[in-house]
């Protein structure tokens, strides 16, 4: 099996401030939802922004699906990698739905007969058909952080990178989004590389597998499962355990274990008898 | 600052809303243009005929166009003023100590309100029946020819067509600067000019660093998407003239052949 990305001894420093990334290795597999977390200024952003040439980093290398990341291949690894950011107003290029999923198809130079069946396509996969008239400022964040997942899959690529795109949003729109990238990943199963930046930790224990960042340094990069076991070594770093796993550390019990919301429903009702 | 009309497209039906927007433009234009050369009242009636005609088949109600108007009464108001007082000629009609109103200096007065009325209604028309994004490719369209001359007439119809996008954004975002500001005891209206002047700095700052930080958002989103240049890519909206804007043109030639005969009469 090919690796989807591959950063082999990355260094990177901010201009004018201190290094970041220094000798940083991560393989992304092919197919594989990995979660990258971390306190605010600990790399995650920065790390997909690398990753998509929007910035520039001093040594070592990243390889997309064999490619190797420079001048020439920066046209080809973007058609193959997309990104939806934060700021869900900061991506809305378009003056309405249609059109901001038709900016990349136009940046790529699609004919104008095909593009209404892709940006169709593109729309009813994030279930934003009916909105596609619409201008951005009518619509929620959640539905705009939509649009953008549209934008992207509209482009086809085999890897996208979700860079706190529900950081910003309501409760409602995040799970509307969250929802959106379950679906997109058991429709396209194996096809789709999917990579969730996020400090939000029941977001991350969706993933496959959570790569925990820390000023430019890999902490850990384990299973959902067992990386939540770490209750107060996660604290130490910033970060919260899930609801689940945090109730029941609360209740003192020895060997917490992950659990769903629906899982622990069931497991709070067999506590009971 | 909602309820401003002019600039602002509203989706309708009319016959208007399917025209190609260049022939929108340049009847807006040539309306515009010729106006400047009415010189009597036969002429501003033939226009005022025109211009009903293209407001009936927009197809929105007229409380839609007399709020377009209503901002800039004071300026007619203003304009009126001065033709009355400064026009001079014979006869004169009204003397009170210097101030002076002249038949002549009435009938200007009289003609800048409809003129500006007209010119004001005839844009509010283009605007309300075609989208900010067709009047900026109908723009670029219309400016091909210059391309001969190095202009970047691609990459200004982009320039224009992101900047009315956030328009409504960036007027949100002044809308809670100022929210927040007066929240602080900031005040906007009260005080000497030079006071009000000064409480302007400080949301003007806040507004310029946050589309600031917007526009290298943006441009790293283009970027991702595989944005390069403005030139050579492909349209998702093609602008294709249609049976309905000959119709149009036929109506502009007559307009202008009118005109023409009214005024040198």
């Amino acid at each position: 099996m090919t690796d989807a990305i591959t950063i082999k001894n990355l260094t990177y420093s901010y201009p004018d401030q201190g290094e970041l990334f220094k000798g940083f290795d991560l393989t992304v597999q092919k197919g594989e939802w990995l979660s990258i977390v971390g306190h605010n200024g600990s790399g995650k952003s920065t790390l997909a922004k690398l990753i998509l040439g929007l910035l520039d980093f001093d040594k070592g290398h990243i390889s997309v699906f064999g490619k190797k990341l420079s001048e020439e291949t920066l046209a080809a690894i973007r058609a193959e990698v997309g990104m939806v950011f934060q700021n869900p107003d900061n991506q809305f290029v378009g003056a309405t739905v249609a059109d901001d999923v038709a900016f990349g198809l136009e940046n790529r130079q699609v004919p104008s007969l095909e593009m209404p069946a892709k940006i169709e396509a593109a729309l009813r996969q994030v279930e934003m058909l009916d909105y596609a008239e619409r201008e951005p400022h009518t619509l929620s964040g959640g539905q705009k952080q939509r649009v953008a997942m549209a934008s992207v899959l509209a482009l086809q690529p085999r890897v996208i990178i979700l860079d706190e795109a529900t950081a910003m949003l309501d409760p409602e729109g995040k799970q509307a989004v969250l929802k959106t990238i379950k679906e997109l990943k058991a429709a396209y199963q194996e096809k789709l590389t999917m990579i969730v930046i996020t400090h939000d930790m029941e977001e991350a224990a969706l993933a496959d597998r959570v790569v925990v960042l820390d000023d430019g340094q890999l902490v850990y990069d384990e299973a959902p499962e067992t990386l939540f076991l770490k209750g107060h070594a996660l604290q130490e770093l910033g970060l919260t355990q899930p609801f689940a796993m945090a109730l029941q550390s609360a209740l003192g019990l020895q060997n917490p274990s992950y659990q769903s919301k629906q899982e622990l429903a069931t497991w709070l009702s067999t506590l009971k008898a | 600052m909602n309820n401003l009309v002019i600039g602002q497209f509203v989706p309708g039906s009319g016959l208007l809303y399917r025209l190609d927007p260049r022939t929108k433009i340049l009847m807006t234009v040539v309306y515009v243009f010729l106006l400047v050369f009415a010189n009597n009242w036969a002429t501003y009636l033939w226009a005022a005929g025109f211009l009903l005609v293209a407001l009936l088949l927009t197809k929105q109600g007229l409380g839609l166009y007399w709020r377009g108007l209503k901002p800039i009464l004071w300026l007619i108001l203003f304009t009126v003023i001065l033709q009355l007082l400064f026009s001079g000629g014979t006869p004169v009609l009204f003397q009170a100590g210097p101030v002076k109103v002249t038949q002549p200096g009435l009938q200007n007065a009289l003609f800048v309100v409809v003129r500006f009325v007209l010119i004001v209604l005839m844009s509010t028309i283009l605007t309300i029946t075609t989208a900010p994004t067709a009047i900026a490719s109908a723009i670029e369209s219309l400016l091909k020819p210059l391309k001969a001359f190095r202009v970047p007439v691609a990459e200004l119809a982009l320039m224009l067509s992101i900047a009315l996008r956030f328009v409504p954004l960036l007027m949100a975002e002044t809308d809670k600067i100022m929210k927040a500001q007066k929240s602080r005891g900031m005040s906007f209206s009260n005080g000497s000019l030079v006071k009000r002047a000064k409480a302007v700095v400080p949301l003007l700052v806040p507004l310029f660093v946050g589309a600031l930080q917007r526009a290298l958002d943006l441009a790293n989103a283009m970027e991702v998407r595989g944005f390069e240049t403005a030139e050579g890519r492909t349209r998702y909206r093609e602008l294709s003239y249609e049976r309905e804007d000959t119709v149009a043109f036929f109506a502009t030639l007559i307009f202008i052949f009118g005109f023409i005969w009214l005024s040198i009469r």
